[in-house]
């Protein structure tokens, strides 16, 4: 367990030393806390909305609760759900951003072998690479949805709105969900970058991780998924099984003999 | 203490190293002299638990490579072929990671020793990246010492470095040897093998020779003899070329030079022939051969192919 702190410790040390990197990791959370703050700040006021009200899904309108909400509410409520998938990208970027460096600097500075020389298993190895790529991906998405909670309580005046908005899939989502995703990120950002050279090039490749997350923003504003407690879970359960999967195909790259002799 | 027993690894079709069998005292300075792509790096690799051996095995400081790697890894120090270090990462850092991986006892002291011994202890908060060739491969020697291993491999030390700076990597071995560790050098050159290592391994593959670097050259040394003969002529090196020991002979700047193939057991006769056919012989000197010689004539014999000094 020592070790594998000693190793977190010593992959965060070098690979926020890349700006860009550090950029990420600060820049993700902040900029989606900061900007559904701001939209549902704005679209309070009732003169921005009148403008778009056609805009939320008339089969989500007659849904209840939105059914009971005023046109305004039932805008703030439908643009706020976006929002809270949005969310879902800080724990994938963050990690493969982290995972992608983390691959690529040892490869390039050929550290992986005097490493792989003390008596560490490949297993603590693992453990370590994926707690420091994933861990402030999950810190990360954490932080945001705390935030925005609490923002909510100021910006957003509908009581039922609000309940809409922190109901339970966006606890799934923000609990459940986002660790599954940073572990998704994390086994994808790993493997692609035990190949691949240039970390911006893995980073690039890794991230279709997010089109599964994509595909339920835009099932969503399209009115097709509702992003209810029990779809929440089912996306929960699939990544799941996808996580596991990924992480056994980890562990087998993950093996000295391929770190030395396949990785290029 | 290193023993390999048949040790071989195969990688798909190609045979990197072949049936190795080597026994080596705690203690000694072993030179694992070859040419590039004989080998050198996979031994090293299998004798570290790094990869496994596709056949035979080897037990280094009493732990079974394949049966204990944890063990061996923990008894032994490697510094790998290129150095490894966090660029980034300050040289203090770079060696308290690997002081805690190892989990020596102090950390702190253990890297302050060896920084000191560099003479980086001022420098110790500097990233890695800003040193030189030369600092950088000694500090990585220091990583891989850090936890005062019984067993050290040092992969190609100096290959990368330029001459001053392998003059300060060797001069920093050779303070090692009075530690009393068992050193595994590899290295294509033989100066180096010659001024550090008590025993030289040849390989290429399959191990050729193995001796001290005294005996290795003794091979070669006197199969050459040099006769100063007072008369020399064509007849004497006619007379000499057709005793049956005699695998060549010729005049070079009025001295007959004679190809043997055991000069202790040979030079009478010869002599002897050469004298009865009225040669006046002045002096009979062995041609000590350079340790290049016999590498080149070893590693030569085995297969040809690039041989660098
Ligand atoms: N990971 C690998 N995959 C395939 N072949 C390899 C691998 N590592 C080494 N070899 C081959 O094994 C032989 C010995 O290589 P190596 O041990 O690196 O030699 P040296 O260190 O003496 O230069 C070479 O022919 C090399 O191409
Ligand atoms: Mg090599």
């Amino acid at each position: 367990m020592n070790k594998i702190i000693t190793l977190v410790q010593k992959e965060w040390a070098d690979v926020f030393r890349h700006r860009y990197v550090l950029f990420m990791v600060l820049f993700m959370p902040v900029l989606l806390t900061v900007i559904p703050v701001i939209v549902l700040g704005l679209g309070a006021s009732p003169d921005i909305i009148t403008g778009m009200p056609d805009q939320v899904p008339p089969a989500v309108l007659e849904r209840p609760p939105y059914n009971t909400l005023t046109t305004e509410e039932a805008m703030q409520a439908f643009i706020g759900q976006q929002f809270n998938l949005f969310f879902l990208i800080v724990p994938l970027a963050i990690p493969m951003t982290i995972a992608t460096y983390s691959i690529v600097g040892e490869k390039r500075e050929r550290s992986l072998e005097p490493l792989l020389a003390t008596p560490i298993s490949t297993a603590q190895l693992l453990a370590a690479k994926s707690i420091a790529a994933a861990a402030p991906g999950a810190i990360g998405v954490w932080l945001s949805a705390a935030i925005y909670a609490v923002a909510l309580q100021f910006i957003v005046p509908s009581a039922t709105v609000r309940e809409i908005l922190l109901s339970a899939p966006f606890l799934v989502s923000v609990l459940i969900i986002a660790p599954l995703l940073t572990v998704l990120a994390t086994t994808v950002g790993l493997s692609i970058s035990s190949r691949v050279n240039d970390p911006r090039v893995a980073e690039q490749l890794g991230m279709v991780v997010i089109v599964p997350v994509l595909a339920l923003i835009f099932g969503q504003i399209a009115g097709v998924v509702i992003f209810d407690v029990t779809v929440s879970l089912i996306f929960a359960a699939i990544l799941a099984v996808v996580d596991v999967g990924l992480l056994a195909l980890a562990v087998r790259l993950f093996s000295r003999e391929t770190i030395l002799t396949r990785w290029k | 203490m290193i023993k390999t027993m048949n040790l071989t690894r195969r990688f798909g079709p190609t045979v990197a190293v072949d049936g190795l069998t080597l026994d080596i005292p705690s203690g000694e300075v072993f030179g694992f002299l070859g040419p590039n792509g004989a080998g050198k790096t996979t031994t090293v690799r299998m004798l570290s638990a790094l990869i496994a051996p596709t056949d035979g095995t080897a037990v280094v400081n009493g732990h079974d490579v394949i049966r204990e790697p944890m063990a061996v890894r923990r008894t032994v120090g490697v510094l790998t072929e290129t150095p490894g270090m966090y660029d980034r990462l300050s040289a203090e850092y770079n060696l308290l990671v690997y002081a805690r991986l190892y989990e020596v006892d102090d950390p702190a002291r253990q890297v302050q020793k060896y920084l000191s011994m560099l003479g980086l202890w001022e420098r110790r908060r500097e990233p890695v990246g800003g040193f030189s060739k030369g600092m950088k491969q000694k500090l990585a020697i220091a990583r891989a010492l850090i936890h005062e291993p019984q067993t050290v491999f040092l992969d190609e030390p100096t290959a990368a470095l330029d001459p001053v700076a392998a003059r300060t990597v060797r001069e920093f071995i050779e303070a090692l040897k009075t530690e009393g560790r068992t050193i595994f050098l590899t290295t294509h050159n033989l100066d180096e093998a010659e001024r550090l290592c008590d025993r030289i391994g040849l390989i290429r593959t399959h191990l050729i020779a193995l001796d001290t670097p005294d005996a290795l050259r003794r091979r070669l040394f006197g199969q050459h003899v040099r006769l100063r003969i007072a008369n020399v002529s064509d007849a004497h090196r006619q007379t000499a070329a057709a005793l049956p020991f005699v695998q060549g002979a010729r005049l070079e700047d009025g001295v007959l030079l004679v190809d043997l193939k055991d000069p202790e057991a040979n030079n009478p006769a010869l002599i002897a022939a050469l004298v009865e056919a009225g040669a006046r012989i002045q002096y009979v000197q062995p041609v000590e051969a350079s340790l290049e010689d016999v590498y080149m004539r070893l590693v030569g014999a085995a297969g040809g192919g690039e041989v660098q000094a």
